[in-house]
């Protein structure tokens, strides 16, 4: 990169000087700073460095200020350059340099560029420049260096924290903004409920189910929903429009102390964000009459932060009582308020029904018994209970003030309130669970599990413009509180007419979480850099339980009993960062983790007891870009262990998870990704893991040991990939993309000693662009493989009330969808770039 | 119907996963633990002892049962893994139990046996007197590989989804006719039973078995009719008319004793036949 192009200059421009120059050894290039707007002209600092005998940088001071972000972030980098010294002869010398740094808008995209490309990559380039030697006492010849690009994100605290521009990825036909999620190597995602019903979500030998084992975040607003009906932490983001979606971050495990409840097998935060400046607006329609309409529209004036999306779609589903219709609001503003403060306004809503299928007895489909057409396929797709769905409401309003300070801080404090009603009917046991009245049979197990209350909370941190031993900004202080209002029920329906016959459960639940944390950076050694801190967490859960009995053995009674719990944790998180070569990183993290108690089994007056995880992990980071930044490539790769004292699983009897006990992990993962040109983007990922049942009283350490955790896949692989170019046509430039994604979820471990087949997802998808006029198609399972999307293995009845039931486990699915192809016409106004 | 397409989808499907698959089944077993397995089922009339035919014995009460009726709704049939609390035990242990009594939570049910390893999980009647004592095969069922102690089975009346088959119980569940004879006594009888819901009626538990489930093995469920007569006391009922079969009634000690005995865990025991080879 610079560094032999600075070698070279340096040689040529200073022949005849009597001071041989010194010449840079390590010159990482410098972080555009965070947080700042985004820049319309270049920023340039001149830093004057002070290059000890060592070649060391003893002393750097600001000659020419850019801003105090951009002087700190110069001086940053600054303080991490290394030199062969300066030398008379053989004698080293102490001199001083001056070393411009340049930091500029994002390049612009490339005229002939296709019309689609999205904006400037997120990720700082760097390019070197000669530039005029400056005087100093030994006379030495400087050099600059200019960062191009916008804010990028943090260092990683871990191999697995990826922070995901989905940029030209977002070419990769995907359903919904879940599917984004697929961008992280080593997750999975199945669907048992319907298309609108949250998807489990399988992260690093977790099944993580609707979200009790990951922490989902939009743009700082919680998502996990405690003590939901369906399961504690079910996090639904279906809501969320894809093109909103600037970029992920997925923390896999718990080495940030930002991550709060929930991130067992680790975070995901969804950064909203409009690049394309203008009016999109796209109408779809393809298999099983699944039509999407969305438009969405952000002032060229206007940072893309600024934006407003609005969704619609509708389809019959891929097979019988799998309909939906769900249509969804998100708009946010910014506002300036001065140079150095800006607040964000946002708001969504979401409104959405859908049917589902269910899951079906494996023998059943088999034997064509189930009640469609004999053929395979309607055996496969077809269903028992058609009074299965469900319907959601949510509704999310927040603000964010985020300040700038005067010595390059950042003070961010974030208010929050979401509202939310979901009711859901899942049949997974046919007849079996109940106890009918004397004389009649069963009434079926139908299970209605609602939930509806309010989540308000705050949530800000403040990191201080410090210098400490020569590392700015070394500390960051952050604090969360959350307060949850909510209604939890779960009640069997009646076969016939599905009237409510039964409570099992009916909690109105109000939980207190407050947490806060304190995270360190301290580079002792400049190849060394390490990052800690500290979180704790607090909540206090108050449960009026409405479903007791109306009578005991002391008489009559009233049928409500209220419980209250507290509970503490404090979990340490640290990571090790050495730098092996200018662009080879060998990470190292360790942490804890909490899951927060689901307020549904909890005693009175106890210490609510916690879901513990102790994780590790350590790897290695690659990157690497050409002289011209026209390609870059990034790869990953780790190895990390996972111990949990409280698992849940899925339990078909009440249809949520269930505690069974402590767990435990190995796995590894390696990712790379490709970007050359805004043209072509590839990311692939390859991830292992196995999760068992450790054996009592044995060692931690036995990781291998012990009962397979079954239908957590433990080979994943994922590869997307998209590549845009232009073409002329009838004299007219035309633009194009093709884009590929693939995943493949080896054999899942199945109950028995059994494998499942291994499943190969093919989704295609190429588009035309001419002016302000885009078509496209997407194949979705382009191959139409039948695979099962989620599956289960227990007893189950769904013969009828008064067939004989058996009761031995038999395995039990979800089907996934068929291929599905898909029209797109898109018309984009107000552009930014005219032509393709 | 089967396209071209599905071949190579397949074709190219088994290719890929055999290469994943080969990594990840390396050693061979998921590790999830278990092992499932198919194993035919059956049905056999058991012979009372030092008789030769079906159907035809000498209750304790010393009178000569010859059946020429018997049948029977039957199932499902769930074989536990854990034994049966009828199960004789060793004197020792007993007498264990009984210095030390064995503290035990409960587990919720009335008779938890634990996993079912194996299962005939529809029902089906049964002509006890068809087959000559050679076992009925009602066809292969699915199972967990392991020991299972007992059994349990459901009697019931004929469900609609019996269909015609069930026509011939007349909505019964047991349906029994023969000749009891005792000296110069001779009582044509008739009976029929019914067991209806709650299903704690219709249960037959705790019968013990010991059959080591296994690939493509035989269980065959004997029923013994002449058990179910134990304790009858012909003499008690009414002398029928010259000819004419006696129908047994509800009200009758005969009925009630058949009532109870059908239902003990004795009036039905298990075989477990290997594989052959």
């Amino acid at each position: 990169m610079f560094i032999p192009t600075l070698v070279l200059w340096l040689l040529s421009a200073s022949p005849e000087a009597p001071v041989v120059a010194p010449v840079p050894v390590e010159a990482a290039p410098p972080v555009m700073p965070a947080d700042v707007p985004a820049l319309k002209q270049a920023v340039r600092v001149v830093l004057r460095l002070t290059l000890d005998t060592g070649g060391e940088v003893s002393r750097v001071e600001v000659r020419e200020s850019g801003g105090e972000p951009f002087d700190r972030a110069a001086m940053a980098a600054a303080t991490h350059w290394r030199f062969e010294p300066a030398r008379r002869g053989d004698v080293p010398l102490e001199v001083q340099v001056d070393v411009p740094v340049m930091f500029e808008p994002p390049a612009l995209p490339e005229a002939a560029a296709v019309a689609t490309a999205p904006a400037a990559s997120e990720e700082a380039s760097v390019a070197t420049v000669p530039a005029a030697p400056a005087p100093t006492d030994a006379k030495p010849p400087g050099f600059s260096t200019t960062v191009r690009g916008r804010s990028v994100a943090p260092p990683p605290v871990a191999v697995g924290d990826f922070h995901i521009t989905v940029g030209q990825l977002a070419d990769v036909p995907r359903n919904s903004a879940t599917d984004l999620l697929l961008l992280a190597p080593g997750v999975m995602l199945a669907n048992h409920g319907g298309e609108g019903h949250a998807e489990t979500v399988y992260l690093r030998g977790f099944d993580a189910g609707e979200g009790k084992d990951v922490e989902m975040r939009l743009d700082g607003v919680p998502l996990n929903e405690v003590s939901h009906a369906h399961g504690h932490g079910y996090a639904d983001t279906y809501f969320i429009i894809p093109e909103l979606v600037k970029s992920l971050r997925v923390t896999e495990g718990p080495y940030d102390p930002s991550q709060g409840d929930f991130g067992v097998a680790g975070t995901v935060e969804y950064q909203l964000g409009l690049e394309r400046r203008g009016i999109t607006a796209s109408a779809s329609y393809g298999s099983f009459a699944s039509r999407r309409l969305s438009l969405v529209w952000g002032p060229p004036e206007a940072t893309d932060a600024t934006f407003v999306g609005v969704l619609l779609r509708q389809g019959h589903g891929f097979g019988p009582n799998r309909a939906h219709a769900n249509a969804g609001i998100m708009a946010q503003t910014e506002l300036r308020l001065g140079p150095e403060t800006r607040l964000r306004l946002f708001g969504a809503s979401y409104g959405a029904r859908y049917s589902s299928a269910g899951v079906v007895r494996e023998t059943d489909v088999v034997d064509a018994r189930l009640p469609c057409a004999g053929d395979a396929d309607s055996q496969f797709f077809c269903l028992y209970d058609p009074h299965q769905g469900g319907a959601n409401q949510r509704h999310i309003a927040s603000v964010e003030w985020v300040s700038r300070l005067e010595r390059g801080g950042r003070f961010v404090q974030q208010a929050y309130a979401v509202s939310r009603q979901m009711r859901s009917r899942e049949n997974f046991t046919g007849f079996l669970q109940d106890t009918p009245p004397v004389g009649e049979a069963q009434r079926g197990d139908n299970t209605e599990q609602s939930y509806q209350g309010t989540t308000v909370g705050l949530r800000g941190r403040y990191t201080p413009g410090l210098v400490w031993a020569g590392q700015p900004q070394p500390v960051e202080l952050g604090y969360v509180a959350r307060f949850d209002n909510v209604h939890t029920r779960a009640r069997r329906l009646r076969d016939k007419g599905g009237a409510p016959y039964a409570t099992v459960f009916d909690n109105q639940v109000r939980t207190t979480n407050l947490g806060a944390y304190l995270s360190l950076r301290a580079a002792p050694l400049p190849w060394l850099t390490l990052r800690g801190g500290v979180r704790v967490d607090t909540f206090l859960f108050a449960v009026e339980d409405l479903n007791r009995p109306d009578a005991d053995r002391q008489g009559a009674r009233i049928p409500e009993e209220s419980v209250e719990a507290y509970g503490f944790f404090a979990s340490p998180r640290a990571t090790a960062e050495v730098r092996l070569t200018p662009r080879l990183t060998w990470l190292s993290s360790a942490g804890l983790g909490a899951r927060s108690s689901d307020a549904a089994g909890l005693s009175d007056a106890e210490f609510a007891p916690y879901a513990r995880v102790t994780s590790g992990e350590t790897g290695l980071g690659w990157c690497w870009g050409d002289e011209g930044h026209d390609a870059t490539v990034e790869a990953r790769g780790a190895v990390f262990a996972t111990r949990v004292s409280q698992d849940l699983v899925f339990s078909e009897t009440t249809g949520r998870n269930q505690p069974i006990g402590p767990s435990q992990r190995l796995g590894a993962f390696g990712n790379v990704r490709l970007q050359w040109k805004q043209r072509l983007d590839v990311q692939a990922s390859l991830a292992w893991a196995r999760a068992t049942l450790p054996v009592p009283g044995a060692s931690s350490w036995r990781l291998w040991d012990g009962t397979v955790l079954p239908y957590i896949p433990q080979v994943l692989g994922r590869v997307d990939a998209a590549w845009r170019g232009t073409a002329t046509v009838v004299q007219q430039q035309v633009g194009w993309s093709v884009a590929l994604g693939h995943s493949a979820i080896g054999p899942r471990p199945l109950p028995l000693d059994r494998y499942s087949e291994p499943v190969f997802l093919f989704d295609v998808a190429a588009r035309a662009r001419w002016s302000a006029v885009e078509l496209g198609l997407s194949v979705e399972n382009l191959l139409d493989a039948r695979w099962r999307e989620s599956e289960f293995n227990y007893v189950s009845n769904f013969r009828g009330p008064e067939a004989p039931a058996s009761l031995l486990a038999t395995r039990h699915f979800s089907a996934g969808a068929p291929r599905t192809v898909r029209g797109t016409l898109t018309v984009y106004l107000d552009l930014q770039e005219d032509t393709p | 119907m089967t396209s071209p397409l599905r071949h190579t989808r397949r074709a190219f499907t088994l290719l890929l996963g055999g290469a994943l698959a080969a990594g990840v089944n390396a050693c061979g077993l998921s590790g999830t633990g278990g092992r499932s397995i198919t194993f035919r089922v059956g049905l056999r009339t058991a012979l009372a002892p030092g008789e030769d035919t079906v159907g035809v014995f000498t209750t304790d009460t010393g009178w000569r049962v010859e059946l020429t009726t018997a049948r029977l709704v039957l199932g499902p049939l769930y074989l536990f893994e854990k034994a049966s609390p009828l199960q004789p035990q060793a004197l020792l242990r007993r007498l264990g139990d009984v210095l030390l009594p064995t503290a035990h939570a409960h587990e919720g049910d009335f008779f938890s046996g634990g996993r079912v390893l194996g299962e005939w999980d529809r029902e089906v009647v049964f002509d006890l007197l068809a087959d000559g004592g050679q076992a009925r095969v009602l066809g292969r069922s699915p199972g967990i590989a392991g020991v299972a102690r007992s059994l349990s089975l459901l009697l019931r009346p004929p469900s609609r989804a019996l269909g015609v088959e069930g026509d011939v119980m007349e909505g019964h569940s047991l349906l029994l006719a023969g000749t009891a004879t005792r000296e110069a006594v001779r009582v044509p009888f008739r009976l029929a039973l019914d067991f209806p819901p709650p299903v704690e009626l219709q249960r037959v538990d705790f019968v013990p078995i010991l059959a080591d489930l296994d690939e493509e093995g035989f269980f065959v469920l004997e029923v013994q009719p002449h058990r179910w007569f134990t304790g009858t006391r012909f003499d008690r009922l009414p002398v029928p008319a010259e000819g004419s079969p006696l129908e047994v009634g509800p009200e009758t000690q005969v009925h009630r004793a058949l009532s109870v005995n059908v239902r003990r865990f004795d009036a039905f025991t298990g075989a477990w036949e290997p594989q052959e080879g």
